[in-house]
This record gives structure tokens, sequence and C-alpha cells, in this order.
């Protein structure tokens, strides 16, 4: 039962971080690299504000929210305002060396030990300790997240994000500020994924700089289009198929098996296939990614 | 009549390639000015000037008499002038309706907005989609509205990049040859829908176009442009005469190429 | 003299940089395609030397001939496989861009599975090395700058004097132009996809020796390269050659003063100061994207 409420949590982070993700690359047509960077500042930015600096769990998660926010209007102001290869190249260069930063700036992150002793959520003295408890917690805050971003996308700005996706320039001929826009939507993009990565540090007590390269950005990507991009829906299936999925080949498989390798090829096959075959995934319309 | 827009001068170089030389005309509010001339003249170039797509290497141009050269398109945009492009390019994913909707510039596509609303927000939202209705049942699409953009012909697509246009009420609309590819019906329905939107709804249009027939039919006055410059402007049978000169100077075969 | 040799250094990383940042800008400006999954290719070609050299004891003289071809094939392979497909079902850029990258991920964890994680060596011992007061100059610094003086030129009347190469220009300059002049598109796509793959090997050649080979050797070279595409101003392929040769030297002489570690940070920076201040790069190109 706990390994389950282990992966349930694994898979609604995930899932937060694919939603926030969704809205970037499935409704505006921004194809960043940049998520698992964002994640990766959130996380540390509640383990550095906890562990380091004495703050409470809460305000160090709504710190984290505003540093990776931050961060991305910083990266995104100069890179969004040139055409979409240029903001790609860029993004796939921060994504490479964000890892590089975080090891090297060891005074801050101490390099490639980590950072543990991350402290749980609590309210008062009842402090958040069981499998469920934490569960319950990372649940809540992700419904949150769901429920922010299910606002978008039923409101005219769904429209508004699709018309830039679609065709930026009579997107520009109606009026629509197409960079400001875009870097507003990025911006709000990297607050979520530093959320995320609070959700991460709180339930996992400990941050390194391995999940937040371009393994994850890859699995990222594999879990929106497999559920289906420009879908909330989907950025909750994907998650759950590429959680769920893999804990079969566990039983599965014989020894000296490198696991990690495995599922990297796996994650890589994937993401061609589906573009190849389905791109709109299991549960997505299809959307943009056939001209 | 008073001039809505005066292009001064403007004047565009592509590495060695003058597309627009020192281009000037006016265009008078509330009729129809067309934009005539081979291909290559530098029409679309203009357009592109016009609207902000491009920025003029000189000259002025002055919409309501505010300069606009070198303003960002939505800037423009969102100062009263719409434009279409040579293809319809509509959103193909969205539906007919919301197609026309993300026409109209409101509030709720904020992020803050739209997650907090409001009934500010919702009035407009429901506005929008009312204006967006209204239009729509002028081109005839209105039954249509919930469907695809992509299920729509050609035709069909033409007039919905034109009510997309025109839901946020632009002052002028820049029309980029848009009875291309139209069949003889939805081509009179066009022609048509132009001059209502000048007769009654005091609206200006300026018109590429190739169709001689539209040109000299509807437009209060043509402007004619040959590589690149403005070569005449005036009363269709004013120019029209000149026209034969050029036709002479250029040979027919340029003129054909226009058709 | 620790100047010198940083520069010495930084012109032989140069090189290795030059070369494949000219191999992918070439893909680039001739299909548009933002081939990341030529970081792929480049490891193909180390992992090709060392079967040849280690585990089939190939003569290295006989070894890169081979690896070399095999590596542009399997550049030409990718295309096939992937792109082209992509291209016949009218496929939007973002869908093949998201591909190659599922190239480059999946090629990166099939190399980790069948010749582990580790660093693979192609040879024993220090490489030979000519010494000339405090500066050391390696069999390798002697083959980049050899390698730079062939390859560029031989690159430049390639594109200048040939037919094929002549197309391939025509092809960047306006994808549609090549259809109309009869050329074959696809056959252009797959000699594009060639040379720059074969770029990609030469590049690997350089290091594959003397660093031996592992699964993500291509990263670090391809995050320098696009940079060096970049700087140089995308769309040129001077400038590509020359960002590279410039981001090696920076990248060495910057170790006169910093740990190597920030050597990919300084690299990142100018990436920024490059698309914040001049985007066109240095000799003022940008790639027209598609306005209007």
């Amino acid at each position: 039962m706990d390994y389950l409420a282990h992966l349930l949590v694994v898979v609604l982070i995930y899932a937060s971080l694919t939603v926030s993700l969704d809205l970037m690359i499935g409704h505006t047509g921004i194809l960043t690299f940049g998520h698992a960077s964002f994640y990766g500042i959130g996380a540390y930015a509640t383990a550095i504000l906890t562990v380091y600096a004495g703050l409470d769990w809460f305000s160090a998660m709504v710190l984290a929210f505003v540093v990776g926010a931050l961060a991305a209007a910083l990266v995104g102001i100069p890179t969004l305002r040139l055409g979409g290869d240029y903001f790609i190249l860029a993004l796939f260069g921060f994504s490479l060396i964000v890892i590089s930063l975080i090891v090297n700036m060891e005074w801050l992150t101490n390099g490639p030990f980590g950072i543990r002793g991350v402290p749980r959520p609590s309210l008062g003295p009842l402090v958040v300790q069981s499998g469920a408890g934490i569960l319950a917690f990372t649940a809540f805050v992700v419904a949150l997240i769901y429920f922010v971003h299910w606002r978008f996308v039923t409101s005219p700005m769904k429209a508004a994000l699709q018309a830039i996706r679609d065709d930026e320039s009579v997107a520009m001929a109606l009026g629509i500020d197409v960079v400001r826009t875009k870097i507003i939507v990025f911006t709000l993009g990297g607050g979520f994924a530093a959320l995320s990565g609070a959700l991460a540090a709180f339930y996992f007590r400990f941050v390194t700089s391995n999940s937040y390269g371009l393994t994850t950005i890859i699995l990222l990507w594999a879990m929106l289009f497999v559920g289906g991009n420009c879908s909330l829906a989907g950025s909750l299936v994907g998650p759950a198929v590429l959680i769920f999925f893999p804990e079969v080949f566990r039983f599965i498989g014989g020894p000296g098996w490198d696991i990690g390798n495995i599922q990297e090829a796996m994650y890589g096959l994937l993401l061609i296939l589906l573009m190849l075959f389905r791109p709109q995934g299991l549960v997505g319309q299809r959307v943009g990614l056939r001209s | 009549m008073s001039v809505l827009l005066d292009v001064a001068g403007i004047s565009k170089r592509f590495g060695g390639l003058l597309a627009v030389d020192n281009a000037a005309f006016t265009v008078e509010a509330g009729a129809i000015t067309s934009l005539i001339g081979p291909n290559g003249a530098g029409k679309t170039t203009a357009f592109n000037m016009v609207s902000g797509f491009l920025t003029p290497d000189g000259g002025k141009i002055t919409l309501r008499g505010e300069p606009i050269e070198g303003l960002q398109p939505h800037q423009i945009a969102l100062r009263g002038m719409a434009r279409t492009f040579q293809d319809p390019r509509v959103f193909p994913e969205m539906s007919v309706l919301d197609n026309v909707i993300v026409g109209v510039r409101q509030k709720g596509e904020r992020p803050l907005w739209a997650l907090l609303r409001g009934a500010e927000v919702d009035a407009q939202w429901k506005r929008a989609r009312e204006k967006a209705e209204a239009i729509l049942a002028s081109v005839s699409l209105f039954e249509r509205r919930h469907e695809q953009a992509s299920a729509l012909s050609f035709g069909e697509q033409r007039f919905l990049s034109i009510a997309r246009a025109l839901v946020s009420e632009p002052d002028i609309v820049l029309l980029d040859e848009p009875t291309v590819g139209l069949d003889r019906g939805s081509f009179g329905k066009l022609v048509d829908l132009m001059q209502h939107l000048v007769a009654q709804e005091k609206k200006t249009i300026l018109l590429i176009e190739h169709n001689m027939d539209v040109v000299m039919s509807i437009s209060a006055k043509v402007v004619l442009m040959v590589q690149g410059a403005v070569v005449a402007s005036g009363a269709p049978s004013q120019v029209r005469a000149h026209r034969s000169m050029v036709e002479a100077y250029l040979g027919k075969r340029h003129v054909a190429q226009g058709q | 003299m620790l100047l010198l040799q940083l520069f010495i250094d930084g012109l032989a990383a140069g090189a290795l940089y030059a070369l494949t940042a000219v191999g992918f800008a070439i893909i680039y400006n001739g299909s548009r395609i933002l081939h990341l999954a030529h970081g792929a290719v480049f490891a193909f070609g180390g992992y090709c030397l060392y079967v040849l050299v280690k585990l089939l004891g190939v003569p290295a003289f006989a070894a890169v001939p081979i690896a070399l071809g095999a590596t542009a094939a399997f550049g030409v392979l990718i295309d096939v496989l992937v792109y082209r497909p992509l291209r016949a079902r009218n496929s939007s850029p973002a869908a093949i861009l998201i591909a190659s990258i599922g190239v480059l991920t999946l090629c990166q964890a099939l190399y980790a599975l069948f010749f582990s994680t580790d660093t693979l060596y192609l040879r024993q011992g220090p490489l030979p090395t000519f010494e000339f007061g405090d500066i050391t100059i390696t069999i390798v610094h002697v083959l980049a700058a050899l390698v730079a003086l062939v390859v560029f030129p031989a690159l430049q009347l390639f594109l200048t004097r040939t037919r094929y190469g002549r197309a391939i220009r025509a092809l960047a300059d306006n994808p549609r132009l090549a259809v109309v002049r009869g050329v074959d598109i696809e056959k252009l796509y797959v000699l594009i996809f060639a040379v720059g793959s074969l770029l990609a090997g030469i590049a690997v050649t350089l290091v594959a020796f003397d660093l031996g080979v592992r699964p993500e050797m291509g990263f670090p070279v391809m995050f320098v390269s696009l940079v060096a595409v970049i700087v140089g101003g995308v769309g040129y392929l001077p400038g590509a050659a020359a960002g590279g040769f410039l981001l090696g030297l920076l990248q060495n002489l910057s170790l006169w003063q910093l740990s190597g570690r920030w050597q990919d940070v300084i690299v990142f920076g100018a990436l920024l100061v490059f698309l914040i201040f001049r985007p066109q790069g240095l000799f003022g190109h940008m790639l027209a994207t598609r306005r209007v």
C-alpha cells in the first residue's frame, strides 16, 4: 500500500509538471526545454530556504514559485522575442548548463551531494508524517495547480494562446501582443514548475542535481505527448501511463538489466513513434503537429 | 472626404532588390481604395509596411494623423486597422465561432482575469460571442459556427478570415487579394459585402486586387504600382487611361499576369 | 607561456566545435530541421572507432575512413527513417524537433546499454607529443590544424564549384527553388545529412583517440556548436566555423583565470549576450524566420 502511495505522489508531481508544460507547448506553441530546470530551481530554492535559511515550508513554497517565475522571465525575455528556433536552441543550452550551475555553486547547493533534511509541511503542531498525509497534501496542491490551469483554458485565454500557436502573424494582426503573451505564459510556466519542485522537495526531503537535466525533460515531453497535448486530461493520463506501465517491467527482466537506460530508450522511441503515428497522444486533440 | 491613411514616400529594400520605391498615396475615409499593379510591383510589401509587419527604410505612414511607421503589427491593429492575408489562414483546429471571437481583444485573455473572472470579464466574453455570431450570420456561416475551421471550403475560409478581421470593428480594413480562388457565387457575395461595409457601416477599405472589373466598379480611388513605385493614383477612369500607357510600355503580358 | 598553451588548446577545441557546428548548420540551413540528434551521430562515430580499433583491432588509418563512412550513413539513416516519413505526413517543425530529441535520447540510451556508461578508451598511454619549451603540442593539436586547413577549404570548394554543392546552397536560400530547378529534393536531403554527419565524424575522430568515448559525449560538443551557429550568424556557414573557433578559444582562455567548471556557463553567457545584443551574429545573418 505504501508503494502505491509513493507511485501516486510521483504521478501527481509529474502531472502538475505536465499540465504547466502543456500550457506552454500544447496551447501556446512554446517548445521549451527548460521545464525540468525550473523544476530543479524550485526544488533547490525550497531546500535552501528551509534547511539553510530556516524559513517555514509555506513561505519557502511561495518563494520557490517566485524564484522559478523570475528565472523564467530572465531567460524568456531575451529569447522569446527572437524566432522559434533561436528560443529552442537557447533553452536546449540552458537545460544543459543549469545542472552545471547547480553542481558548481557548492556554497549554495552543496554541489553533487545535494541538500538533505527538507522539512515536511505542517499546520501548527501537526506535521505531515504519514504516507497518506503527504499524498493528501500533494494531491491538494496539485489540485490547485490544475484548478488554475482549468480556469486558464476555459477562458478567452485559450483561444488567444492557440492563435499564437497556430499562426503568430495572424495573431499579431488581430492585436495580440505575441511576444509579451509568450513571456507571461513562460514566466507562469517557470513558476508552476518551481512549485512542483517544492512538492518534490517536501516529499523526498532531499534534493540532488540528478533529477533536473535532459533525462527529466525528455520524460516530461514523453508524458505530455503520450497523454495528448493541449488537453487537461492528457496531462494526467500521460504521467499515469508512463509511471505505472514501467512498474510492470520491474518484475520482468533479469539482474544486470539497466532499467534506467531501458526506460530512456523507451521514451526516445516513444517520442519518435508518437510523432509518426499518433501526435495527438492518447486523449488529446489532433493539435498542430500535422500541418 | 478626409484622409484616413497617409502613406508618404515609403521604401523597402531587400538585399539588392528595391521592392518599394518612394511610394506615396492616400486612402480616404469611408471609401474603397484599390492597389493594383503587376506581380512583384510591391503591393504586398506596401501592405506589410502599412500594417506593421515590415519597417519602411524611409518615409512616413500616418493613420488619422498619427505616425504608425515602425510600430508593431499588434499596436497598429489596436488602433483600428485590420488586415487579411493572401491565404485565408484560419486557425484550423478552432471552431468557426472561436476563430471570430479570438478577433476581439478582451480582458479574459490575461491570466489574472482568466483566473478570477468577474462580471466584466464574463460580459466582455458574452459580447464578443454575440458580435461574432452576428458577423458570421452576415457572411452566411452562422449555421457552421461549431464546426472546425479546417472543415470549411476555401471560399468559406476566406469569408471566415474576413469576418475575423471585421469583428473588432476596425476603421480601416486591408484586404489582400480577397477574390482569388472564389467561385462565381462567393465572388459576388464578397463584392456585395465590401460595398455594404463602406456604404452602410462607413468602413474604409484598402484593397489589393487583380480583377479589373471589381476594381473599376467598386473603387472610389485606384493606386497603380509598377516595380515598387506609384505610377498613377486617382479615380478609376483616370488610372485606366494611364494603365493603357503602362500596358503599352511594359507589354500586355505584364498586365495579363496580373489577372 | 600558459596563455599561449591555452590559445593553442583553444584552437584545437575550436576546430572540433567548428566542424560540428558547420555540420549542424549545413543540415539546418538546407532542411530547416533542428537536428539535435546530430550529437548522437557524433557519438556514433566515436563508438564506430572504438569497435573498429579496440574490439576488432583494425589499424587507425583504416578504421577512420570506415568510421567516417558509417557516420555519414548513420546520419542519412536518421533522415530516411524518421524525418522523411514525417515530411511525408506533413508534420510540423515541432513534431520533427520532438522526434529528433527522441532519436537523441534513444541513441544515447542504446550506447549506454550496449557499451555501458563508462568512458571507453581506444588506446593505452599518453599521446605522442612535441615539446617546444613550455608549450606542449599533442598529435591532436596537429590533426586538428591539418583537418581545419584541409576540410574547410574542401567544403568551400564543394559548395561553390560542384553541382550538388550549389544545389545545397540554393536549397538553403529558398526551399522551393530547388524543386523548380528539377533537382530531386529528397536526394539533396540525403546529401545534406551525409555531408553534415561526415563533418561530425571527422570531429569525433579528433577527440576519440585522446579522450575515449562515452554515451553523452555528444552533449557538451552540441551545446557549444549550437552557440557557435548563433554567434556566427544563423544561416552563414563560415560564421558557424568562426563561432566554433571563437568559443573554443573562449573556453580555454577562460582557464587562465577561472576554474574549468565554469566553461559551460561562460559559453552560455556568450549565447545570452549575443541573443540580447546581436542575434544576427558576428557577421549579420539571421535565417529568415517564416514571418508574415
